[in-house]
């Protein structure tokens, strides 16, 4: 293994070159039309343009991508997170080809992605899932029988599900009929499938996932787990570890069962194993994400275990060279997504060029960015911009040092959550740890942005409008500035 | 010097009188002190706006902002937070303005060139003076067409911020 295709984009495109580069390979980029000049395209050995900027004809294309890497002459592909990260047909694509993949093996991706298939099979390896009958459910009566067996209030949901279609909550017996009705149709509309199942609902739970890697000569080791249960449209915005509602008992029964999951796949290279955590302690198998994750940095900087160099070794047949008593982790680390969104209005995405920008530093945080001045966030893809975090000796430094980092942020451009993230953080219940996934609806609803200090905003909007605006060529389209205009005060062929 | 912003619907007039090193604002009828103001780099950006870093005082805090200036926005990052004013000609006759016929240095600097004398007449936009500071140079132009009335400035000379340069009456 010499040379790897990065099969993606953005920070995360940045992160594997880094690791590529440490590990003494060289790194190849691709972009897509949107993405020429981007800063993950500068941070690679090589760049292969793989056609236009929509994500299907350039970063899902298997074809485009496997043309990359043979362009390029690369001999290992690593998928990132997102885009193709979890689609077994690229993974065997990749090694078709006769290419390593910087992966889980693609029958673990396979068996993994499919929700009712990952749910039997960690069942039969005694990892509990949410008590709920897997079967589509012929009538009334036999969903009423099954409803009292677990317990109400109960969710249904379509077998084929996705995207709350289908999905319904029952509290008691006498809602069941009309309730399962309403859901098979709704289902059956959404996916051509009306098989409904049934779930008990967890009431306030918390999303905890198990960190585990594992080599090809038979270690498997979990780093502990990650809290990540502050979300926006079923997606995380603020991770840390570890969790502050797990303790030493529970994390040995958690972390034992993300073990016995990804050992039912026969598991290698980095993985997450998700729970549901409910307020009695007691936790239910979710999914697993057979793929490097985007919280990945908080188990990193606890750990001081390099994920990506981690699976870069595990590629190439070594042994991942520690055991879990080598595992030991240390103090408290806390992440948040940056994203180009308008939190006030209902996570709005944002888009444009980067005008100006200033990233945090200081005493244990981590930047993973793409963000550049000058250049530009598209449209065409998921608009997180920065993974800012912050390792602190304990849960509370960590925290400070995070709000002090977000606060030393600017991004001036599109609209960002910074400030949200900042208000999620200082809350109080955030500072006691009682997160859940429904925080953010029931602690910031309707958020807006603190309107204090808007008079001292003012005052520097007016300093800068009385700054005089230097004369610029009429129709010149300001860029950067050329060499000529930096270089200062010089003439050819003197002395300066 | 007078300028209406406009942030969402709350319409802002902030008056900056030079003051020393710095400026007494008014801002909806209170007065704030804004002292040490210290530009930063300017860069042009894209769309021609340019981003300025400030550091300023104000009320006695030290604050450091990141201010982008667009056609009709100005864009302010200041401690983790975005504020976005509207500008542009709306704000300005609202404002009530017509600019002001004193020229002040927008920052501490040395003067490189006067381009006009006392007795001429100049219009509005024209340049009087140019000013380095921060290594980069800056042009000051006039808000209001008139007479000018006095040059204070010379080259090679070391202004403050707000010192008054050039006087226009109308």
């Amino acid at each position: 293994m010499r040379t790897v295709l990065i099969a993606n984009r953005g920070e995360i495109a940045i992160r594997i070159a880094r690791a590529c580069h440490e590990a003494g390979l060289a790194a190849v980029a691709v972009y897509s039309e949107a993405d020429a000049g981007a800063p993950h395209v500068l941070a690679a050995d090589r760049a292969i343009a793989i056609g236009p900027a929509a994500a299907r004809d350039s970063y899902l294309s298997i074809e485009a991508l496997l043309t990359a890497a043979r362009t390029a002459g690369a001999d290992a592909v690593h998928p990132g997170y997102g885009f193709l990260a979890e689609n077994a047909a690229f993974a065997r694509a990749v090694e078709a080809a006769g290419l390593t993949w910087i992966g889980p093996p693609p029958a673990a991706i396979a068996t993994m992605g499919d929700k009712l298939t990952a749910r039997a099979t960690v069942r039969r390896a005694g990892v509990p899932v949410v008590p709920g009958s897997e079967v589509a459910l012929g009538d009334a009566a036999e969903a009423a029988r099954a409803a009292a067996a677990i317990g109400y209030p109960v969710l249904l949901k379509a077998a084929a599900g996705g995207g709350g279609k289908g999905m319904r909550t029952v509290a008691a017996e006498a809602d069941l009929g009309p309730a399962l009705a309403a859901a098979a149709r709704e289902a059956e509309a959404a996916f051509a499938d009306g098989r409904v199942y049934l779930e008990k609902l967890l009431i306030r739970p918390r999303h905890v996932e198990v960190q585990v890697l594992g080599d090809t000569h038979g270690t498997l080791v979990h780093l502990g787990e990650r809290e990540c249960s502050v979300q926006r449209r079923h997606q995380k915005i603020v991770e840390e570890t570890p969790c502050p509602a797990v303790d030493t008992p529970l994390r040995a029964a958690m972390t034992g069962a993300a073990l016995s999951a990804a050992r039912a796949v026969g598991y290698t290279s980095a993985g997450t194993v998700e729970f549901m955590l409910d307020e009695s302690g007691k936790f239910y198998f979710l999914e697993m994400n057979t793929r490097l994750q985007v919280e990945h940095p908080v188990t990193e900087l606890v750990t001081g275990i390099d994920l990506v160099a981690a699976q870069l070794r595990v590629a190439r047949g070594e042994p991942l060279g520690f055991g879990q008593a080598d595992v030991q982790p240390r103090g408290h680390a806390i992440e948040v997504r940056l994203y180009a969104e308008d939190a006030a209005a209902g996570f709005l995405p944002s888009a444009g060029p980067i005008l100006g920008l200033r990233e945090p530093s200081g005493p244990g945080i981590r930047v993973d960015s793409a963000l550049v001045a000058g250049g530009v966030v598209p449209v065409d893809y998921d608009p997180m911009l920065a993974k800012i975090a912050a390792w602190g000796s304990d849960r509370a430094q960590a925290v400070a040092r995070l709000v002090g980092a977000l606060r030393e942020t600017a991004v001036l451009g599109p609209t960002t959550n910074l400030a949200f993230l900042i208000d999620v953080l200082s809350h109080p219940a955030f500072a006691r740890g009682a997160t859940h996934t429904g925080f953010l609806a029931e602690h910031l609803p309707r958020w807006q942005q603190d309107a204090t200090r808007v008079p001292a905003a003012a005052v520097l909007a007016a300093i800068a409008l009385a700054r005089p605006v230097a004369a610029a060529p009429a129709g010149s389209a300001p860029t950067l500035p050329t060499p000529w205009e930096t270089l200062g005060a010089w003439r050819l062929g003197r002395d300066a | 010097m007078s300028t209406v912003l406009r942030s969402g619907d709350r319409t802002l007039a902030v008056a900056l009188t030079p003051d020393g090193t710095g400026f007494v604002a008014t801002l909806d009828g209170t007065t704030v002190r804004v002292g040490s103001v210290r530009p930063g780099p300017r860069v042009a950006a894209a769309g021609g706006a340019t981003v300025d870093e400030l550091w300023v005082e104000i009320d006695g805090r030290p604050c450091r902002g990141l201010v982008a200036r667009l056609r009709d926005r100005v864009l302010v990052a200041l401690d983790g937070l975005l504020y976005t004013f509207e500008t542009g000609e709306a704000s300005r006759a609202a404002g009530g303005g017509g600019g002001s016929g004193l020229v002040t240095a927008p920052m501490p600097g040395k003067v490189i060139a006067v381009l006009v004398a006392a007795g001429d007449t100049v219009e509005a936009g024209q340049p009087l003076v140019l000013v380095e500071a921060m290594k980069m140079e800056t042009t000051l132009t006039a808000e209001i067409a008139g007479r000018v009335q006095k040059v204070a400035a010379a080259p090679g000379q070391l202004v403050e911020a707000g010192q008054v340069l050039v006087e226009i009456s109308a």
